[in-house]
């Protein structure tokens, strides 16, 4: 079911169209980072306060209180802009194992902001009457930055899995300069145990050692669990 | 003996550098935009301008290095690609420009005020110019010499 929805979404005439296209795509996703660095920064440094390592003149309360609005709407824009890119390719990323990780994490940072809320970011100025900086909130810190840190990674991720073959829209579709590019440079591999049919950001050099030719663990599909099934 | 570059025996290199690569900018832009939203009245308005740069300057300068080196890495991957590469040379000019500005211009009107008018125009050109070393960025992998954008 979820993945007759993910076929339906990104079949829609919208989206369909945001995948064909040259620009637009790369364009959200530069908005996506856009988004992500002009307000990550003020995420990481609410944790780094928490922690004693940023910002130490600075109240926790005022930290916490005036980074607020600049975190929520950049987690916003971040947000609509990963979705518009997930909508373009929702099926490719109904498979990728670095989508399922990423909303995993995402999962995990919504209980850490129901659990940490009340203790931690909902009273800062008790944070800063206690003599020293309570464990919860350090704690709350830490898991907040690795958390963080792992959507990053699982989110540049995304991009290293490959392609599969037989995706629900047509080939045709993708006639950008991406696809014509890659088609026309990537070298033929008929040992390969996987194919690429979509465009990837970037098509990098082969390896010099015979490595290339085995798919990476990421890209191991059998063992694949399937929502569906 | 030949000695290869670690970028291009390892396949887990480069999507790593990547990461230090975003992580780095995110920070140092993050930090950026929090003084440049300053200036633009909005954001953190309990500190001045200079009071907030003055506390921000330092994380600011930790992660543009992170950016940076980690960047020497990515273009160590390719550096014939990135050459030629549109993106990355607009990319190049764009970060050269935003050092320099955020150094002497921005640093200046920041520490020691101007009229309100000069300091949101210099915060617009602040944001416009890493805003653009992103787009720089993004774009280099949809360029490529003779058959991409241009």
């Amino acid at each position: 079911m979820l993945l007759s929805l993910a076929q339906w979404i990104e079949n829609l005439p919208p989206f369909a169209a945001l995948r064909a296209a040259s620009y637009p795509y790369p364009i959200v996703l530069a908005l996506h980072l856009t988004a992500i660095s002009l307000f990550a920064g003020a995420i990481l440094l609410t944790d780094l306060r928490l922690l004693g390592w940023a910002l130490r003149d600075c109240p926790v309360a005022e930290v916490v209180d005036k980074l607020r609005w600049p975190k929520r709407i950049g987690f916003l824009l971040a947000a609509s802009c990963g979705l518009l890119l997930f909508c373009a390719k929702a099926e490719e990323y109904y498979y990728n194992v670095f989508f399922r990780t990423k909303l995993t994490l995402f999962a995990l940072i919504a209980i850490h902001a129901i659990v940490f809320h009340r203790s931690v970011y909902g009273k800062p100025a008790e944070l800063d009457r206690a003599p020293h900086m309570p464990a919860r909130a350090k704690a709350a810190a830490s898991l907040s930055l690795l958390l963080w840190l792992g959507v990053l990674g699982a989110g540049r991720a995304i991009g290293y899995v490959p392609g599969r073959s037989g995706l629900h829209f047509s080939k045709l579709e993708n006639t950008g300069p991406e696809a014509r590019s890659s088609a026309a440079r990537r070298p033929q591999d008929p040992g390969s145990a996987y194919q690429i049919d979509l465009p990837r950001p970037r098509e990098r050099k082969r390896l010099p050692s015979g490595s290339a030719t085995h798919p990476p663990f990421w890209a191991d599909r059998s063992s694949e669990t399937s929502w569906d099934r | 003996m030949l000695i290869q570059n670690p970028v291009q025996t390892s396949e887990l290199a480069f999507p790593i550098l990547e990461c230090f690569h975003i992580a780095g900018f995110a920070l140092a832009i993050g930090a950026t935009a929090l003084v440049d939203f300053r200036l633009l009245e909005w954001g953190v308005l309990s500190r001045t301008p200079a009071q907030l740069n003055r506390a921000l300057e330092l994380w600011m300068l930790g992660g543009l290095i992170v950016a940076v080196f980690a960047g020497f890495g990515l273009f160590s991957s390719d550096p014939d690609m990135y050459y030629e590469n549109w993106a990355f040379l607009i990319k190049m000019f764009c970060l050269v420009l935003a050092i320099l500005f955020n150094y002497t211009i921005h640093r200046k009107v920041v520490q020691s005020g101007a009229s309100p008018g000069v300091s949101k125009l210099v915060a617009c050109v602040s944001l416009a110019l890493w805003v653009s070393i992103i787009f720089g960025g993004i774009f280099i992998a949809w360029v490529r010499p003779g058959l991409g954008l241009s």
